[in-house]
């Protein structure tokens, strides 16, 4: 019996077309698309970094730099890598160099953080040694981590198995339709309605973070 | 994919975060969320449940929209980007010589000279060593070419070192194609020391140092 490959916990493959595309508007002129690619990844990334360094108002500067130095390096984004492959190594450059300037070392080596270029952020939770968090933050978390789990066992059968399949699988549409036995269209109804049930319970707790909206 | 599956702007939204978006629908849907704060609040919202689903740990995002804010405020700072494509400069038209090709030149690496770019002046030199070598060979070539001397010359051409005159005295027999070369002056002393060449150790006569043959076929 051969071992089975681990699920993709990380991004869906479909949706680094969508990163592409995005870096490509981009670097035609519009910047409005970058953002969209920061809102999505910037929990990573300040993620990332937090793993590297204690404090909290660092890896947010150490994170606004990695963002913004993969802006200036986007035109040489070729689309060989992910996205956020190539994201996270200007990332852990951008922290190191931080550290080497304040002279501090980093809490943890990138060896022992990542093992390989993929993204299992499971290996992340196993290894995590450190935590910028506050007790606020923390608290925040959990309120969010709840209410989407919450949202997501309320939902119906139907819903909850597509949106699990996409967000946690990372399966195509066309895949969650053969196993779903539906219509493409149905997969894309259900996983937005899953999507749009779980954000209605996680909005009020965003908007109550932060008054101002990029 | 196809456009008849969007129902809504939201539904337009979910499938850009799918990467199901192509075209048209896909600028609609960026311009969406770039100039809406509802499809803004609504496209974190998405990345934010996703990102929850794969890992509590991704819950860490209270301070989002202040980080979102202020990376926007940098962001607006830069300038765009362009992609990268052969470096055009342009250069400057000398007023006193216009000419049509000063006019744009593309930067290309390999007109730069190289540091092992070819020289004029070591090819010169290639050239004439190349030229020498030529006329070396064919000088050598040319003479070994030539008729080859007969016997008769060759017996008259006198050497330069005076060598030891020796008598030489080939014999051979009608079935042994071997030529024996004997030497008088060594018959001579091998007779005047016949004591030394008597029975070696191995009980055999000695004579035969004075037998050393030349096999050859034919003289």
């Amino acid at each position: 019996m051969t071992a089975l490959p681990p699920p993709n916990l990380t991004t869906p493959a479909t949706a680094t077309d969508s990163d592409l595309m995005l870096v490509e508007r981009t670097v035609a002129g519009d910047q409005r698309a970058y953002g969209l690619l920061v809102v999505k990844y910037q929990r990573r990334i300040q993620r990332l970094i937090g793993r590297m360094v204690r404090d909290v108002d660092l890896v947010e500067d150490i994170a606004q730099e990695t963002f913004i130095r993969a802006y200036r390096a986007l035109p040489k984004f070729r689309g060989d890598a992910q996205f956020y492959t190539w994201l996270y190594r200007i990332a852990i450059n951008t922290a190191k160099k931080t550290l080497m300037d304040f002279k501090r070392d980093p809490t943890v080596s990138e060896a022992a953080m990542r093992p390989s270029d993929d993204e299992d952020e499971t290996y992340y939770r196993k290894h995590e040694p450190t935590s910028p968090d506050t007790p606020d933050t923390v608290l925040a978390a959990k309120q969010i981590s709840n209410a989407v789990n919450a949202a997501l066992e309320a939902l119906p059968k139907d819903l909850r198995q597509a949106v699990t399949l996409r967000e946690i699988e990372g399966m195509s549409y066309e895949d969650i339709a053969e196993m779903m036995q539906c219509p493409i269209g149905t997969v894309r109804s259900r996983i937005f309605r899953a999507r749009e049930a779980i954000s209605a319970r996680v909005k009020p707790l965003l908007e109550n973070q932060s008054g101002k909206r990029w | 994919m196809a456009k008849e599956h969007i129902e809504t702007p939201q539904d337009a939204l979910s499938a850009l975060a799918d990467g199901q978006l192509r075209g048209e629908a896909f600028a609609l849907a960026v311009e969406r969320v770039a100039q809406q704060p509802e499809a803004q609040a609504t496209w974190h919202a998405y990345h934010v449940v996703g990102d929850v689903l794969r890992s509590n740990d991704l819950a860490f995002c209270a301070d989002d929209q202040n980080f979102l804010a202020r990376f926007q405020s940098r962001l607006a700072l830069e300038p765009v980007v362009a992609p990268v494509v052969e470096t055009i400069n342009l250069i400057a038209v000398d007023a006193h010589k216009p000419s049509v090709k000063a006019l744009f030149d593309i930067q290309d690496k390999s007109h730069d000279v190289a540091a092992n770019a070819p020289s004029f002046r070591w090819k010169i030199v290639a050239g004439v060593a190349s030229f020498l070598a030529v006329v070396a060979v064919g000088w050598n070539v040319a003479g070994g070419l030539g008729t080859p001397l007969s016997g008769q010359q060759l017996a008259q051409i006198t050497p330069a070192v005076p060598v030891l005159q020796a008598q030489v005295q080939a014999s051979s027999t009608g079935t042994d194609p071997q030529v024996m070369l004997r030497d008088a002056r060594l018959d001579a002393l091998m007779a005047a020391h016949k004591q030394f060449g008597g029975t070696s150790a191995l009980q055999m006569p000695a004579g035969f140092i004075s037998n050393a043959t030349y096999e050859i076929s034919a003289r």
